[in-house]
């Protein structure tokens, strides 16, 4: 398990990192984002869906759990569980059709869904560091340990 | 302006006179020339209204109708309307493959606001073609921001007008019109705003009322039936303000034909009556 941690000074870094991660990616996978509001989670969730090559707008799914993007060959799903009641309503939402046929899944909140979610191939965790952000990421499995060896360099 | 020669007049009062007809079919014509219409929704317990909605689409003339709801809703709607194409989805995942065969879709009927209901809508947001959005969907679309696609309907009932205002119910009765025309602007989208006396607003400033219709038909499953006309007359190549018009007064009249027969109006009863109007008034063939 090789964690990696990286400073991000801004937004415009969030948004060019989310973009990194889309490259890194390819539009498969399932990423936990965990941090409290106003870190920046759906910041770095726009910076990736757009980086898959979405171009229309990136809305915060807090209302509606979750956003569903169509981008060439690629499917995303960004997902908000803040608003959550109870875990078992995502049974309730087919959550695991959503991670059958290998889409790029963003989950925020992931602890609201505990029991009722698959492990992730990485855990982003956000933090305030300074004027600017901290992101840990602790990757699960070989896909995730790929990704964070592909980024590792640019990050040091 | 000529977008605002409207704005001030009284409404028009819908009569076969002033609506638009549908095309003739020519001889050779084949389904794909009519449209295709999803209709989404139906959650546990609700499964009926998204039927009725796709079995008004199909007797109005849509080429080809989907159904998506949940899978155990599928087999009662195969036997209720077997030309139906009927989904079962749980998830919006599931929704998505067959969003992008569709060249209408009504959704809204049965959703429900709980997670299932809210993460369908919000793949149909993302989708380009014109939509009506009726109940459930209205509800949930008075607590987000999202556009709806060019060329869509909203059908809201007055307490569903009142939260997508922001206002009380009272406030909207007290002047519909101008609940309907603030909805239109809200919403960039043609509004039936229903009740005694339903009113069909327009973007161009267009207003029309329908004067027609009976006290029987207070009772459920009515608005279901209009989103699904409403629906098929899209399909057909109709524009959302004439198509508009044109189901809310089919559906009227239907609902005073069949209200004559006394209480007890089912929704489903007012289908065959509408079918039958629509040939009326704008004949398949010659």
């Amino acid at each position: 398990m090789h964690e990696i941690t990286l400073q991000l000074a801004d937004e415009e870094a969030m948004t060019a990192f989310g973009a990194r991660l889309a490259t890194v990616t390819q539009g498969h996978g399932l990423i936990f984002l965990d941090g409290d509001l106003g870190m920046g989670k759906t910041t770095l969730s726009r910076g990736l869906i757009r980086g898959l090559g979405h171009t229309g707008s990136v809305k915060s799914p807090t209302f509606t759990l979750v956003e569903p993007y169509e981008i060439g060959d690629i499917r995303a799903f960004h997902f908000d569980l803040y608003r959550l009641v109870d875990p078992e309503e995502l049974e309730y939402m087919g959550i695991r059709d959503y991670f059958d046929e290998d889409a790029l899944c963003l989950i925020e909140w992931p602890d609201k869904g505990a029991g009722f979610l698959p492990k992730p191939d990485l855990t982003i965790t956000i933090r305030p560091h300074n004027t600017g952000r901290l992101l840990t990421l602790t990757p699960q499995g070989s896909r995730g340990e790929s990704w964070c060896a592909a980024l590792a360099p640019e990050y040091k | 302006m000529p977008q605002t020669k409207h704005l001030l007049a009284d409404p028009q009062a819908l009569s076969a006179d002033n609506l638009a007809p549908l095309p003739r079919r020519a001889p050779s014509a084949h389904k794909g020339q009519f449209g295709h219409v999803l209709l989404v929704g139906g959650d546990r317990g609700f499964g009926g209204s998204i039927t009725l909605s796709a079995q008004a689409a199909l007797r109005c003339g849509a080429g080809l109708v989907s159904l998506a709801t949940r899978p155990e809703h599928v087999p009662a709607a195969l036997v209720r309307v077997p030309e139906v194409m009927a989904l079962g989805v749980s998830s919006a995942n599931q929704l998505m493959g067959v969003l992008a065969h569709a060249s209408v879709v009504v959704v809204g009927p049965g959703l429900g606001q709980a997670p299932w209901g809210r993460s369908l809508l919000s793949a149909a947001a993302q989708a380009k073609m014109p939509q009506v959005w009726d109940a459930d969907a209205l509800n949930l679309l008075s607590n987000a921001v999202i556009m709806l696609a060019p060329g869509s309907v909203i059908t809201p009932h007055p307490g569903e007008a009142a939260r997508l205002l922001g206002i009380s119910t009272g406030q909207v009765q007290a002047d519909r019109p101008a609940a309907a025309r603030a909805l239109v602007k809200k919403y960039s989208v043609v509004c039936v705003l229903k009740g005694a006396g339903s009113l069909v607003a327009g973007l161009n400033g267009e207003l029309a009322i329908c004067s027609h219709g009976h006290p029987a038909m207070a009772t459920a499953g009515l608005g279901d039936v209009l989103a699904g006309v409403i629906g098929a007359l899209l399909a057909q190549g109709m524009g959302a303000y004439e198509a508009a018009c044109l189901a809310v007064w089919l559906h009227a009249r239907a609902g005073e034909q069949q209200g004559q027969l006394g209480r007890g109006l089912a929704a489903s009863d007012l289908i065959p009556a509408i079918r039958q109007l629509l040939e009326e008034h704008a004949p398949c063939t010659k």
